[in-house]
């Protein structure tokens, strides 16, 4: 890997800088490191999860370049220069971004422990699609495993949150 | 005799809770971190069965990471106990270790721990722990278990690990004489809780005051506390046990004992670190506590009138190496004779150890199991004599859960009816017809498919919690009698106010009673009010998703006029919470919440006696609200508020704790309908409609009550049609990873309607039922039903009996019936 985002270290230790939530981070990592442990272990934003480390639960699921990804599928250095979005940056000055609003009104989380990863991917299948059909949400967040809440309010919270961020598409507008 | 279950507490809109899990700031065990924290790891047996021959430490303990080893040897040398059985019902003692000494007895099974400086090492150096085993032939099915050629565990004769029997009347006879009679080999199979967080500990040993801090995933923070105390031989005080947030538990982090939390003690006091562990989900997979894995051979009889007159079973349960906690069958038999008058009645239930992992409680813990036998029973039944079933079901109602012979009319008659009316189940009738007229006029094609309609019942009240928390387990032979858990003057000495002492700032009603002790129908709490109107809420109960800290501080605030927002609700911390149960069984909201309840309004009489001593207004017309009182009758001088009360009685606060214990537990009952369409070629099968009504007594939050529900009924889903533990001959788990071992993914799943009905419990002081496991329990026979309804469509005769329905199973029902 080459690259002003990665450099290789005398320790095998590699640095890598990446931005995350809008702020700069760098760190230094073997390249073996996964992204979401150098997420949770180098800098602490704890709120990314690990439901089972082989990519399906999608508890470590953030926003690389606007993407959803699997932060346990992705090595850290491979994040070189990315903007990464996790839990811990949608929240804006103590105000809930309109998608943790609808979970929190609907109902849509009960251990909260995949909740970060699906408030991300309902964030870009928002983006990507802002009036989804329940089957486009279903679909959405196929990736996305809870085994609490049987998806009944998770669906109606996405539901709430492509309804409110459309109406506060149409005040911006005007 | 409908009574309308109104909300009467202010449900808040979403959950005190909510806001740090949506923000990423929320604590589960791993997020935690200490100075100079050391990695365990686990070395598990690749063997079902085998006998260990050396372990190889030598290129381990060459490495930089290197810390420390444990082999079963260590724990032997540390006088480390076996691992805990319960013995209720009695059980077989299974001498094991919490790491193998001399043989291994299941894959995954523990055989070292290592301690290691750095995570990224941990896997690596797992793998440099030389094993050699010399394997021997392994128990893997119920059958090889019986034959008895190996045994799982030496010392015992054979491989029955408990047995018991339920019976009364005379069932052969009925069944030889009935004009009905059906008969079906029922079974779900192997499966897992699978929270979506793993298993985690965190624990420091202070060398300076001997004292364990262990952080863990546990549904009860008091319940580890006294595992790790009895089986390290140290004092309970010793530990101090917490939890905070935690990512699901559905059984699998309840009384288990696990290996982790101990061992993690061991190597830090050994080796004066913090000492953090995480399961990976294959661990998880391989160690979590399973559940289900029982048979039902069944025959139930009716007369012409479609009146059951006999049940016969035997009912078998693969528990693996057996575990700490085993009343789950024993449960399935009670649940399997709880909703129906049957005169006359035989079971038997057999456990079998095999070489597997140990069997725990998964979401129902044997109420799955019981009420799908019974259920896909009746439904088979109703096929035979060829009526509605929910009309045979109608039919065969006992007046109360457990009871039959006076009449009086049934409560469930009122789910059913309410069932019929909700789900216009006439108009579902038709479209089923059309959608299989179609099909049969059509034939099978890729774009065809055929509809099935099911339905399950299970009567409510607290019948099956019997007395299975410190009962004899004996079964009543011959008597139709139901175990009760009325125990001699349960809840007496709580009866009577107790006069405390007044400490100098706080007035406490504990006084110098003897602590209670606490068990499954029974939970601890701890209500503070201060001057300025703040409450806390102590509880032994631990939420990890069913919202307690929101439900809880709701009472304390309907019972004390405290705003909600000025309720803090404390759980998962043995030091602050000084005795506990936790949170499993569908029990806290019944238990715990009336624990709450009673801890208020002793609050509320020490408050209300000082009032009425001062203004001579009698204290049962007084009320409180907002740190102010308040009187139903005329009062000549103005009442005195909360912080003058308190000024007066010279304390800034007033608590009350309560140990308080239900009669029994009173579980909420259920009636589900399930619509679905099945793919022949495909065997795919597509929920596409889901209905329950529910009694589950008041609801303190409509909303939490119902997100129970919608995940209870997609974990029976799940269970009937995908989700299955699979070994290969020699005991190798083929499903360790979410791959393999699926579980119901948003695109798998249907709305969930829910409608409720009943009445209050009059067992809790909050009127609540229990309801976290309901839809689990019922849900597998709605399921189970409507796949069979479907597949005699497409071929009379095909049959699944044996749940999960797979796409592979759907495919050779249809295959085989000729």
């Amino acid at each position: 890997m080459s690259g002003k985002n990665v450099r290789a270290k005398a320790d095998g230790l590699t640095e890598v800088s990446m931005k995350i939530n809008g702020r700069a981070y760098r760190g230094e990592v073997e390249p073996r490191t996964l992204l979401v442990y150098f997420l949770r272990d180098e800098l602490n934003l704890t709120g990314t999860h690990v439901g089972c480390d082989t990519g399906h639960c999608g508890a470590c699921t953030v926003v690389m370049d606007g993407k959803a990804v699997k932060s346990c599928m992705v090595l850290a250095v491979r994040a070189k220069g990315a903007e990464i979005l996790t839990v811990e940056g949608l929240a804006h000055d103590d105000r809930l971004h309109p998608v943790q609003v609808a979970f929190t009104e609907n109902h849509g989380l009960q251990c909260g422990f995949c909740t970060p990863g699906l408030l991300l991917s309902t964030l870009t299948l928002l983006q990507r699609n802002p009036h989804p059909t329940e089957e486009e949400i279903r679909r959405g967040i196929e990736g996305n495993l809870c085994r609490c809440t049987g998806y009944v309010n998770v669906v109606r919270s996405i539901r709430a949150a492509a309804d409110s961020m459309a109406k506060q598409e149409v005040r911006g507008r005007s | 005799m409908s009574v309308v279950l109104e909300q009467t507490v202010s449900e808040p809109k979403g959950r005190v809770e909510d806001r740090r899990l949506l923000t990423g700031t929320g604590r589960f065990v791993d997020d935690l971190k200490m100075e100079g924290q050391a990695y365990m790891g686990i070395v598990r047996s690749m063997y079902a069965h085998a006998r260990i021959k050396r372990i190889d430490l030598s290129t381990l303990r060459s490495s930089p990471d290197f810390i420390a080893a444990l082999t079963g040897e260590d724990l032997l040398k540390e006088g480390v106990a076996t691992v805990s059985q319960n013995q209720w019902p009695p059980q077989k003692p299974a001498k094991r270790y919490h790491l193998a000494v001399g043989k291994v007895r299941f894959v995954g099974e523990p055989v070292a721990a290592i301690l290691v400086r750095r995570k990224i090492a941990l896997e690596d150096l797992i793998e440099q722990v030389g094993v050699d085993y010399e394997p021997l032939p392994a128990v893997t099915t119920i059958e090889e278990s019986k034959k008895g050629t190996t045994l799982v565990f030496e010392d015992w004769r054979d491989n029955v690990s408990q047995s018991a029997d339920q019976k009364w009347g005379k069932a052969e006879d009925a069944i030889a004489s009935a004009p009905n009679v059906i008969r079906a080999k029922l079974g779900i199979a192997r499966q897992e809780s699978v929270p979506m967080e793993p298993h985690s500990v965190l624990t420091r040993y202070d060398r300076g005051r001997d004292l364990y801090e262990v952080f863990a995933t546990v549904q009860s923070v008091h319940g580890l506390r006294e595992q790790l105390a009895s089986e390290l031989h140290v004092p309970e005080e010793k530990f101090h046990v917490k939890v905070m947030d935690m990512g699901g538990g559905f059984g699998s982090k309840g009384a288990q004992s696990y290996p982790e939390p101990l061992l993690a003690c061991l190597f830090s006091r050994r080796t004066g670190l913090p000492v953090k562990w995480t399961a990976t989900r294959t661990e998880e997979f391989l160690e979590a506590a399973t559940g289900r894995d029982e048979y039902c051979d069944i025959a139930v009889a009716c007369d012409k009138e479609g009146r059951l007159v006999a049940l016969k079973a035997n009912l078998e349960c693969d528990a693996g190496v057996t575990g700490t906690q085993n009343h789950m069958s024993q449960l399935s038999m009670w649940t399997m004779l709880g909703g129906y008058r049957i005169p006359n009645v035989d079971v038997q239930l057999r456990v079998y150890a095999t070489n597997k992992m140990p069997m725990g409680p998964v979401r129902g813990a044997g109420a799955p199991e019981g009420t799908y036998f019974i259920e896909r029973a009746m439904t088979i039944m109703a096929e035979k004599i060829g009526i509605d079933p929910l009309e045979l079901r109608r039919r065969n109602l006992a007046p109360r859960p457990g009871q039959w012979g006076a009449g009086g009319p049934a409560p469930g008659m009122e789910l059913i009816d309410a069932l019929v009316k909700e789900s216009r189940y006439q108009e579902l009738l038709k479209w089923k017809s059309e959608v299989n007229s179609r099909f049969a006029r059509q034939g099978p094609s890729k774009s065809n498919v055929v509809a099935g309609l099911g339905v399950s019942f299970r009567s409510g009240g607290g019948a099956d919690s019997g007395d299975w928390s410190e009962g004899s387990g004996e079964s009543e032979s011959g008597s139709g009698q139901w175990p009760t858990s009325e125990g001699e003057g349960a809840g007496d000495w709580r009866q009577s106010e107790a006069e405390g002492n007044p400490s100098p700032s706080w007035v406490d009603s504990r006084g110098e009673e003897a602590t209670p002790t606490l068990d499954f129908t029974s939970e601890y709490a701890r209500v503070t009010l201060d001057k300025s109107g703040r409450a806390t809420v102590y509880t032994g109960s631990s939420p990890h998703g069913q919202g307690e800290e929101t439900s809880f501080a709701q009472l304390a605030s309907e019972e004390l006029g405290t705003p909600l927002g000025d309720v803090s609700v404390v759980w998962g911390d043995t030091a602050l919470v000084p005795a506990g149960i936790g949170t499993f069984g569908s029990r806290s909201a019944a238990t715990g919440g009336s624990a709450v309840v009673d801890a208020c309004r002793k609050i509320k009489s020490q408050l209300f006696g000082k009032v009425a001593t001062v203004t001579g207004v009698d204290a049962k017309f007084l009320s409180i609200r907002k740190g102010r009182f308040s009187s139903t009758t005329q009062t000549q001088t103005p009442l005195p508020t909360l912080a003058e009360v308190m000024e007066m009685m010279g304390v800034t606060g007033v608590s009350a704790e309560s140990y308080f214990r239900l009669s029994s537990i009173e579980y909420s009952g259920g009636a589900h309908l399930c619509v679905i369409t099945l793919d022949p070629e495909l065997g795919a099968v597509r929920v596409v409609k889901y209905l329950v009504v529910e009694d589950c007594g008041r609801m303190i939050n409509k909303t939490i009550v119902e997100g129970q529900l919608h995940g209870g009924v997609l974990h029976a889903i799940g269970g009937s049609l995908f989700e299955k533990l699979a070994y290969d001959d020699q005991g190798n788990l083929l499903t360790s990873t979410m791959m393999d071992y699926c579980i119901p993914t948003a695109v798998d799943s249907p709305e969930v309607e829910v409608f409720h009905r009943g009445s209050p419990s009059t067992a809790t002081l909050d009127g609540v039922k229990g309801v976290g496991e309901s839809g689990t329990n019922v849900g597998y026979a709605a399921v189970m039903n409507a796949i069979n309804d479907a597949l005699a469509q497409v071929r009379p005769g095909a049959r699944i009996d044996v749940a999960p329905a797979t796409p592979e199973a759907i495919s050779a029902a249809i295959a085989t019936v000729s």
